[in-house]
């Protein structure tokens, strides 16, 4: 009997089961994390202390827009905690702390952006007066931390504003670089929430972070590349069009006779380097988006091993040159390792409608070797992402057909050219010498440099004197110095000086001297004198030893998975948040993708927290729970007892004979190095290895179960007929 | 989440947690998203069905609009559906020619059809499936052996000459159309709802 109904069933068990695990592993890391936080309660007085005092954070930098910088960042920081903070916490003494502090930011960076406004309009003035080097310039230099001499090889105009508007968002959009950047942005923003989605699919998640930094580089990487290559074909124009006018007069001379061969060649020369130009960029930026396509697609996968660039650069080679020969290929492999690891388990009954136990079919990439698993994944990879990898394609088919059209002129010009060689030379000369287009760079860039280098060596070395030869030799020298800040080699030269006073370097050195003194005093009082100074010199050098340990171990941390995470966090954030609260206005069209970028953060921001707090504990750095008596350097050689009432690790490498004392109050607990240990390990529960499971937290899943549904149709998997 | 001075606060957990209960199935407004995606594309689904029967089973023409029959249900209980050309309830307005009942002038009788008549206007508005299962699943060649008396009938049947109602009825060539057209549809939307879901996904946890 034909079929005369047909069933369709949305598969949300898997779905369900991974958001309630999801749900559980969130709600037990919340515990651990809040037992973590009722540990740092003692401290609620220091923290209100240092929220208030965040407002007046100091800067580290030296011109104004790193300092617009720094305090955008710490403002968006500390808005994100405050946002993050229930009512209650923002009610608290800390809370309230820290919106005052946020305040006192937001008044400091509107002051910080007027400033830059005010640099702006100074170099719009400059730019207007046709002035590259006026008093407004070195007034941008002194602002930007540039050298008169390296904004102007710079491009001093462009990369002035360039610089200000990276930071001064309400120009965000006006602007060139702005927009350029904008672009990266949403590039990158849409790579990330590919390879967000890709992971949630597969559900891989032990390499999604350094996948997501891979990916957001790449898609930058990919857009400056796409950018290069709009501006070279938009900029080339005019060059191109007016070399093609010029080898068409020029052919017209050769016609009537005249010796023009010299100039047509050097024409065709011309406009094959600009054409080529073109060419070249958009191979690249095709490669590079096919490549872009493989690996994202790949690496998200689970159980995929490392992706080499030998591999990739073959499949992107193998698909571009041999296009759908090569993806057929890959299908193929990908199918037949695919039934070769296939298998098939009992999965329950169908429905309510069937009474017949289903049987569910899925791959088993433990039944292949790691070689063939590879090429399963990388097939599969390159199969799934084909329309991806065609708009790499296609980009790549459009360069090279420009290549074809370009290298069919350029042999079409040298053919002229030599059947007129020898012969028909009339009396060209003169007319030919009119006006063959100068193609010289353009002065201030790299390769004016280098002519300029070249030239001025030529020069020297024909000088009739000596005098001339050291002035020829300045010329060289300043000219070298400007390619190297051009390509950003040089390094300012500077004479050594005594280490800094306040330094450890400073204090290591005077420490230094009083030992040599105190071995060379002759007398005992004098001895002793210095004796004493010496003790109280080195107690200040080893406490000062003892803050860069630290200061060295909280960089240490930020640099490690928790911060590179922190770091991811803080680069979307900066996306989403960073624009946001400066005041910029975002085009409608692309608030969606702001959105989407937003989520990413919040799902991230909320990983990142708990890997700080384990970060926190198994660095021991401030454990409360354990109280610890320091003596200064980790030794007690002056008998003092340091109070250590918030908590301290004694640093050094003392673990036998009870070296350092203790002040303790009732109730207090002391623990072993092992109970410590066992304490971190406790609190942190594992939770960085069960990490992935925690981020499966969206309903993408249902996408893979649709993935399935889609793939599987017909089989009688989830569509059933009767 | 914060970091000053050593202090960290952990905060946002609750967000998260509030978040990811939105997307569970078992949440109501969820739950009712999901099955208004599911009866969209049922829906596309069947539109694209009906267009497809008038052409798929070759009909020379379709006056009655059998092609009407393809119907779609959303189940309660599971997430899903069905397409189906059962008909085995109303599927629009009847249609077909229904003669007047008065009776004329010096006509004996009561205002009844006679059971034949019911019959042939029966299917057609009340079920048109049938016709479209007809087509779909096709038939044998018939012949109609059975001699058609009635009880008043006094008629004499010639054993050579059968009755006038016996006879060749020809046999139709099963279409087996509904099957693969359904599942290629349902293939089809099935993409769309794809689209659709990782909207509602997103838009519910943005």
């Amino acid at each position: 009997m034909a079929d005369v109904i047909t069933r369709f069933k949305l598969e949300t068990s898997q779905y369900d089961s991974k958001i309630r695990s999801a749900s559980q592993q969130i709600s037990e890391y919340a515990k651990r994390a809040q037992l973590a936080g009722n540990e740092f309660q003692k401290f609620t007085q220091k923290n209100a202390e240092a929220a208030r005092s965040f407002g007046d954070i100091e800067t580290s930098a030296t011109n104004a827009k790193d300092r617009l910088k720094e305090l955008v960042g710490a403002y968006n920081q500390a808005a994100n905690a405050y946002n993050q903070l229930t009512k209650e916490q923002q009610q608290s003494d800390w809370g309230q702390a820290l919106s005052q502090s946020l305040e006192r930011l937001k008044v400091r960076i509107t002051e910080a952006k007027n400033e830059l406004y005010s640099v702006g309009q100074a170099e719009k003035q400059v730019a207007s007066d046709g002035s590259m080097l006026g008093s407004a310039m070195d007034q941008l230099a002194g602002k930007f931390g540039l050298s008169a001499q390296t904004a102007t090889a710079l491009g001093a105009t462009v990369a002035a504003v360039t610089l200000a508007v990276k930071v001064s968002k309400d120009a965000f959009l006006n602007y060139e670089s702005g927009i350029d950047e904008w672009g990266r942005t949403v590039q990158a923003a849409e790579s990330a929430y590919d390879v967000f989605l890709k992971t949630l699919n597969n559900g891989n998640w032990s390499n999604f972070f350094s996948n997501l930094q891979t990916a957001v580089q790449g898609a930058r990487d990919l857009y400056d590349a796409l950018d290069r290559l709009g501006s070279i074909k938009s900029n080339n124009q005019a060059a191109i069009a007016l070399l093609q006018a010029r080898i068409q007069e020029l052919r017209l001379m050769k016609q009537e006779g005249k010796d023009v061969d010299a100039e047509l060649k050097t024409a065709a020369d011309q406009l094959r380097v600009l054409q080529s130009q073109g060419v070249n960029a958009g191979m690249r930026a095709g490669s590079m988006q096919v490549g872009n396509a493989i690996r994202n697609a790949y690496s998200t996968q689970q159980g995929a091993s490392p992706l080499t660039n030998t591999m990739l650069k073959q499949a992107t080679n193998a698909l571009i040159t041999r296009g759908q020969v090569a993806f057929d290929e890959y299908a193929q492999v990908a199918r037949r390792l695919e039934a070769k690891a296939t298998e098939e388990r009992v999965a329950g009954p169908v429905s309510e409608f069937d009474v017949t136990v289903r049987k569910e079919r899925y791959v088993n990439l433990n039944k292949l070797t790691k070689t063939e698993q590879q090429q399963y994944l990388l097939a599969k990879a390159i199969t799934e992402g084909e329309t991806k990898i065609a708009e790499g394609i296609a980009v790549y088919a459009q360069a090279v057909q420009e290549g074809a059209s370009m290298a069919k002129e350029n042999v079409k010009n040298n053919k002229y050219v030599l059947q007129g060689a020898g012969g028909g030379g009339g009396t060209g000369a003169t007319a030919a010498t009119a006006s063959v287009i100068p193609f010289s760079p353009v002065q201030g860039s790299l390769p004016y440099l280098q002519n300029q280098l070249k030239a001025a060596q030529t020069l020297q070395g024909l000088s009739p004197n000596i005098a001339e030869y050291d002035s020829w030799a300045m010329v060289i020298e300043e000219l070298t110095r400007q390619i190297q800040i051009f390509k950003g080699e040089y390094k300012e030269v500077i004479a050594p000086e005594g280490p800094a006073a306040g330094s450890i370097d400073y204090q290591i050195q005077k420490v230094k001297e009083l030992t040599e003194a105190w071995r060379a005093a002759s007398d005992d009082s004098s001895r002793s004198v210095y004796a004493s100074q010496l003790k109280e010199q080195q107690a200040i050098l080893d406490q000062m030893q003892g803050k860069n340990t630290a200061v060295k171990a909280a960089e240490g941390k930020r640099n490690s998975v928790g911060g590179m995470m922190q770091q991811t966090v803080s680069a979307l954030n900066s996306i989403a948040g960073g624009v946001e609260n400066l005041g910029i206005t975002i085009p409608e069209g692309l608030n969606k993708m702001l959105g989407t970028i937003q989520a990413v953060a919040t799902i991230l921001s909320g990983i990142s927290a708990l890997v700080t707090v384990i970060a926190a504990i198994q660095g021991t750095k401030a454990v409360p729970v354990i109280g610890w008596a320091l003596s200064t350097g980790g030794s007690n050689v002056n008998g003092r007892v340091k109070r250590a009432a918030i908590g301290y690790t004694v640093p050094g490498n003392y673990m036998s004979n009870d070296q350092v004392p203790a002040m303790l109050n009732s109730g207090e607990t002391v623990l072993t190095r092992s109970q410590t240990n066992n304490v971190a390990s406790q609190l942190s529960g594992g939770a960085l290895s069960n990490l992935r499971l925690s981020a499966v937290i969206e309903g993408t899943q249902i996408r893979m179960v649709l993935n399935n549904t889609t793939r599987q149709m017909g089989k009688g998997t989830y569509v059933t007929s009767r | 989440m914060a970091e000053m001075n050593g202090v960290v606060v952990v905060s946002g957990l609750s967000e998260f947690e509030e978040k990811m209960k939105r997307l569970r199935t078992d949440n109501p407004g969820f739950e009712k998203r999901l099955r208004d995606v599911i009866r969209k594309i049922m829906g596309q689904a069947r539109a694209n069905l009906r267009k497809d029967a008038a052409t798929g089973l070759q009909m020379e023409s379709d006056p009655r609009h059998a092609y009407k029959a393809v119907r779609y249900a959303v189940y309660k209980r599971l997430f899903g559906g069905q397409v189906n050309i059962l008909s085995s309830r109303r599927a629009g307005a009847e249609t077909g020619y229904r003669p007047a009942r008065t009776l004329t002038p010096g006509q004996r009788g009561g205002n009844r059809r006679v059971r034949n008549s019911r019959t042939l206007d029966k299917y057609e508005g009340v079920d048109r499936g049938f016709i479209l299962r007809w087509l779909n699943n096709g038939m044998t060649k018939t012949n109609t052996r059975t001699i058609a008396f009635t009880e008043n009938s006094n008629r004499k049947v010639d054993k050579w000459n059968k009755h006038p109602n016996t006879g060749n009825r020809g046999a139709i060539q099963a279409r087996n159309w509904f099957g693969d057209a359904s599942q290629k549809e349902l293939q089809a939307v099935a993409g769309q709802m794809q689209i659709l879901i990782d909207k509602i996904i997103k838009e519910e946890f943005v």
